[in-house]
């Protein structure tokens, strides 16, 4: 499968502000279209991730790594389920009350960090809105409801590669993730390599067109 | 035809950038597209304010624009189309464009969104941006189309008023066991200014169609303000005389005086066009006297009063309680007064006659014991005085006899109004020309006994004052004055006389007129020799606080002298060194002075203005004088020994410590390299010793600001520029003056080829300075070459300014974000023009490629417009980076035509350039510059 002109425009669009980025995308792109490789899909995901992430390099601002503390938040929960498995020799088929006491600590660490979670996702989503709006500069920004869901839909993709990049799925559907992959390209692209004048070409025929019987 | 599916394809648009949302809302002009956009949501998501911590932003609001344009075609679809959550909106814009749209539509419409715009108006404590001025057309459409009680709704949340907060958390001192109030200040939720323009606008419209409802509303604010003002102290009287002496004019702005002038308009309006009553009626609700005085202010304009009403009001007692308390009052009863009836004038001076109630003051009069009877007639004369004032027209013979006599013991009555400042200056008790007529003994004599009273008074006569009237006398004819200098020489002769003569010799130095100054120096070795012990001199505005003044003088007059060769004679040079050998040894500054300049370092301040110092100052510049005019000496160590041995002293730090001092040979060292490099060399050690480091800091710093760089100098100072090398922190985020005079001159050591690029200084500056003394550093470098006269620069000089560079930038490459502060600098070389064009834009192009920054953006910018025709394409690449950096959008206001000219010389340009100008466009064109778009052809 070629890389498409979109694709060859955000290549050059990255390379312009961050080679280090250009490097990271194409390194993507480049393992993606390996048929050949069994795991084209998580490693392309896993450079998608980073893309995405590292993505604030493009306007020299700090790089926060999504799901800020993450293996710090996981940390417990790991810990009270070695507890458990390793220490208490329990599994799937182990009478519970044995180990009543540490399966319950596992679940308290879980809903520690669903809590932590939960609460960590809206700033992520808020530092995300921020990227992006600082990547379309300074001038009128998208109307609140356009620009929420092009966050939400980021967000999205983001869990989406992170599932795919940890293996999480046994399939992964090529459209699917190519629908992911596209989102995050234009949204990239319009901010890198804005097609201003033809847009407002457009509109200016559309509105021509519903205005002409004025 | 405005389908759903045409309004499909344009939302997508939208959505694509910001810059397509505000343009496809700023072109629509039909109001078709209303209904459409309305079922996709389109007018519910007004933007919100952003706040990043430390400031608001209120974007702007296309979608309102729209509706503003189209409420006056299709009302109704507008007023349908806006979503209660508008009105709920925290940001302020989006409520200014809510009333454009309210002042475009039908009354009844304009009429139910101020209703509901005041709800939320009432929650503010603070309108922002335009808000009040957009209030104006609404306020005006709804009072003037019958909804006056909407406009005064709309209003009336701008008007709030509150206290401002307490200046300090300290409970109020108590005094006699009560709690002491100060007054309180009232603000307002716009700036009283914006309360004077906005009620200004609105006030005559109102007051014709809401006379009564109006002026409530205004008292109602004038009795909030006077309330809060007034501090709960419990007392009946707001002092308004003293805040606001007359009601006809205002005097500081704030929020009280604005107020009363604004309810003073509308209640003149309201007296004359709708009648008094309804003045009286709105105003006896309050009991402040303000509101008194404001009543017969507007009384006093009202023409055809009826006469029962005046006569009723004029034989009221309580008004003639006080003669200074209602000054309106008596505008009002000396205006009446004229058309009064015999009978009631009469009733009225009885009244005067009567004198005025004694029980009032019945407190004060027991104290006054057996005075009693005198101050009580003190008090009826004084009253009456007043009244017989006001009613002087009217009070006949015998009461005008009575009114002179009062006058002649009191003085006319006090004025109620009074404003302004005065400035004192010295006052003399004798005059220049009185001066004049006297001979040199008699003014001594009269100087000498001449005693100044008491000060009570700022202008009362002092010694100051004549002295200043004597330094003018000896400007007009110095030549005299030297010739009779002796004659001052009295120590029993206030020092302050002596300090103004000697002044006005050195400003005679600057002029034309001739005088001796080998007699004016004799008499600063007289005051030198004979008043050298002062003690402490505590400062005296009337009067020299001892001889330290005249010392000072006495220094400034012989630095001045020096560089003024034509006055003197050099084989008479001799004469001067009595007097220079004294100054240098005065005891100024002291050692509290000292101390207390240790802990600030001020640019020279204490060298500049300490005896001993500038004294030193003059023997280096008597010695300055001789080596350039004594042909038959030797300036130096051996030809003026007595000069560079006394110049060595001062550098033992046992023998004088002074840190001022270090200052003046760190601002002289240029002249004295020149007068003797050697000795100078032999003294650096001493001038810049390891210890006390408090003395080597100050004669260092004064050096870097005040003296430029000696090539041969710099071995035997290379120890010092290590020693401050040594001291850069690297993690500095300021620089400060000695820094960047330091980077400064080791710039100019490189250029002069006194060093080369691997010299230990530079290599090991660049390796300890900060990224911003760097960048101060690289950047000085072009900032001074690119200054208006900076001349020609020497080819030598220019290529190894570019070596210099290339080297820093090769260092850079490898470390890109610890490099691009400083190597941004390089903007000001590019923009001096001092190097080839050709070399100039690489350098510029791999500075903007590899580090994305460059300073300054304007000049670089104009650069490369002027470089566009024969480098477009590195014009506009260059372009392009500078502007995707700019990340506030500020930058291009200060780029002029230069973008658009650059892009026009790429769209002419080969295939590369075109690419590369039609990308840049784009992003002028993305972030709303949409001008740029006319510059491609489509």
């Amino acid at each position: 499968m070629p890389t498409t002109t979109e694709q060859e425009a955000l290549v050059a669009s990255l390379e312009r502000r961050s080679t280090k980025l250009a490097r990271i995308y194409r390194g993507g792109l480049a393992v993606l279209f390996d048929e050949q490789n069994p795991c084209r899909f998580e490693l392309a995901a896993h450079s998608i991730r980073e893309l995405m992430e590292k993505c604030p390099l493009l306007i020299n601002g700090e790089v926060l790594p999504t799901g800020d503390g993450m293996k710090n938040r996981i940390a417990p929960v790991r810990q009270a389920y070695l507890v458990v498995t390793r220490d208490q020799g329990f599994n799937e088929t182990s009478p519970l009350e044995a180990s009543e006491g540490a399966v319950r600590a596992v679940f308290a660490e879980l809903r520690k960090f669903f809590k932590w979670e939960v609460a960590n996702r809206p700033q992520a989503e808020k530092r995300t809105a921020e990227i992006l709006t600082a990547l379309s500069g300074p001038g009128q920004a998208l109307p609140v409801d356009i620009s929420d869901n092009e966050v939400t839909r980021w967000m999205e993709a983001d869990g989406y590669f992170k599932m795919v990049a940890h293996n999480r799925q046994d399939t992964v559907n090529r459209d699917e993730f190519l629908r992911h992959m596209a989102f995050i390209e234009q949204v990239l692209l319009r901010r890198l390599q804005p097609r201003a004048v033809a847009e407002l070409d457009a509109l200016d025929a559309l509105i021509r067109e519903g205005e002409n019987d004025h | 035809m405005i389908t759903d599916e045409l309004v499909d394809r344009a939302l997508k648009l939208v959505a694509e950038r910001g810059g397509n949302y505000e343009y496809f809302f700023a072109k629509l002009t039909s109001p078709d597209w209303i209904e459409p956009l309305q079922k996709k949501g389109r007018f519910l998501h007004p933007p919100p304010a952003i706040s990043d911590g430390t400031y608001l932003r209120f974007p702007g609001w296309p979608e309102g624009g729209y509706l503003t344009r189209m409420a006056p075609i299709a009302p109704d679809a507008v007023f349908g189309a806006i979503d209660a959550a508008c009105y709920d909106s925290d940001n302020h814009y989006v409520h200014q464009t809510l009333l454009e749209i309210a002042a475009g539509l039908p009354v009844a419409l304009a009429a139910q969104m101020a209703e509901a715009e005041a709800k939320w108006a009432s929650k503010q404590t603070r309108f922002l941006g335009l808000y009040k001025q957009r209030l104006v057309p609404v306020i005006l459409k709804l009072a003037t189309e019958g909804r006056s009680e909407a406009a005064l709704t709309l209003l009336k949340p701008v008007l709030e008023i509150e206290a401002a907060p307490k200046r300090t958390a300290d409970p109020e001192p108590l005094i006699d066991g009560r709690p002491f109030r100060g007054s309180a200040d009232p603000v307002g939720r716009i700036d009283s200014w914006d309360i004077q323009r906005l009620l200004s606008s609105v006030s005559t419209t109102l007051t014709q169609h809401t006379p009564k409802n109006f002026l409530s509303l205004l008292s109602e604010k004038l009795d909030k303000a006077v309330r809060i003002h007034d501090n709960e102290r419990g007392n009946s009287d707001d002092f308004s005389t003293i805040w606001r002496p007359r009601i006809d004019s205002g005097r500081f702005g704030d929020l009280m005086d604005v107020l009363v002038s604004a309810v003073r308009d509308v209640a003149v309006q309201i007296a004359v066009e709708h009648g008094y009553e309804a003045v009286l009626s709105v105003f006896k609700k309050y009991e402040w006297p303000i509101f008194q005085r404001l009543e017969y202010y507007a009384l006093s304009q009202a023409d055809d009063l009826p006469a029962d009403f005046v006569n009723r009001v004029v034989l009221q007692n309580s008004l003639y309680e006080n003669p200074t308390g209602n000054p309106e009052f008596n505008d009002f009863l000396s205006k009446s007064a004229g058309q009064l009836s015999d009978d009631v004038r009469e009733k009225v001076l009885a009244i005067v006659d009567a004198g005025p109630d004694l029980g009032r003051y019945s407190n004060f009069l027991s104290a006054q014991k057996d005075k009693r009877q005198e101050y009580e007639r003190r008090i009826v004369d004084r009253w009456r005085l007043g009244w017989l004032s006001v009613l002087a027209s009217i009070i006949g013979k015998e009461r005008s006899q009575q009114l002179e006599t009062l006058i002649g013991t009191f003085g006319p009555a006090r004025p109620a109004f009074s404003s302004g400042g005065f400035a004192v200056g010295h006052v003399a008790s004798i005059s220049l020309e009185e001066l004049r007529k006297l001979s040199i003994p008699e003014v001594i004599s009269y100087l000498k006994e001449w005693t100044p009273g008491p000060q009570t008074h700022p202008e009362m006569p002092s010694r100051a004052g004549i002295g200043q009237v004597l330094q003018t006398w000896v400007s007009e004819d110095p030549a005299s004055f030297s010739d009779n200098l002796a004659s001052f020489q009295l120590l029993d002769l206030h020092p302050t006389y002596l300090r103004s003569i000697l002044d006005a010799f050195t400003t005679a130095l600057k002029g034309e007129r001739q005088f001796d100054p080998y007699k004016v120096a004799g008499t600063i070795e007289w005051l030198l020799s004979n008043t050298n012990k002062t003690g402490p001199e505590p400062y005296n505005w009337d009067e020299d606080p001892g001889w330290s003044w005249a010392h000072m003088s006495s220094a400034r007059f012989l630095s001045e002298l020096f560089l003024h060769a034509d006055w003197l004679d050099t084989s008479r040079h001799r004469e001067f060194w009595p007097a220079l050998k004294l100054i240098a040894e005065n005891r100024s500054p002291s050692d509290e002075d000292e101390a207390e300049y240790r802990k600030k370092e001020d640019f020279g301040m204490l060298a500049l203005n300490s005896t001993r110092p500038v004294g030193l100052e003059a023997v280096m510049r008597y010695a300055h004088w001789l080596r350039l005019s004594a042909q038959d000496l030797k300036a130096d160590s051996t030809g003026l020994p007595e000069v560079f041995t006394l110049l060595a002293q001062h550098l033992d730090a046992k023998a004088d410590n002074s840190v001022a001092v270090r200052e003046m040979y760190g601002m002289q060292f240029g002249l004295l390299a020149w007068l003797d490099q050697s000795w100078l060399e032999r003294q650096l050690p001493a001038l810049f010793p390891e210890k006390p480091r408090v003395l080597d800091r100050f004669a260092w710093n004064s050096y870097l600001r005040f003296s430029r760089p000696f090539s041969a100098l710099l071995p035997a100072m290379r120890f010092r520029y290590k020693r401050a090398i040594n001291a850069l922190q690297s993690n500095e985020t300021k620089v400060g003056d000695s820094e960047r005079s330091l980077g400064n001159h080791l710039m100019q050591y490189y250029a002069a080829s006194t060093i080369e690029l691997g010299d230990e200084l530079l290599t090991s500056f660049f390796a300890k300075a900060s990224p911003a003394l760097k960048a101060q550093t690289i950047g000085d470098i072009g900032w001074q070459l690119g200054q208006e006269g900076a001349g020609d620069l020497d080819s030598k000089i220019r290529q190894r300014l570019m070596e210099l560079w290339e080297h820093r930038l090769a260092q850079g490459m490898g470390r890109v974000s610890d490099s691009r502060t400083e190597l941004g600098g390089f903007g000001w070389w590019f923009a001096s023009k001092k190097f080839p064009d050709e070399w100039s834009i690489r350098q510029l192009v791999m500075v903007v490629d590899t580090f994305r920054y460059i300073s300054p953006d304007f000049a670089v910018v104009e650069r490369l417009g002027q470089l566009a025709p024969a480098y477009p394409f590195e014009a506009v690449h260059c372009l392009g980076i500078i502007f995707e950096e700019d990340r506030d959008g500020w930058a291009i206001h200060g780029w002029s035509e230069n973008p658009q000219t650059m892009i026009r010389e790429a769209l002419k340009g080969d295939e590369r350039s075109r690419t590369e100008a039609e990308r840049v466009l784009n992003l002028f064109v993305a972030r709303g510059h949409r001008g740029f778009r006319q510059l491609i052809e489509r």
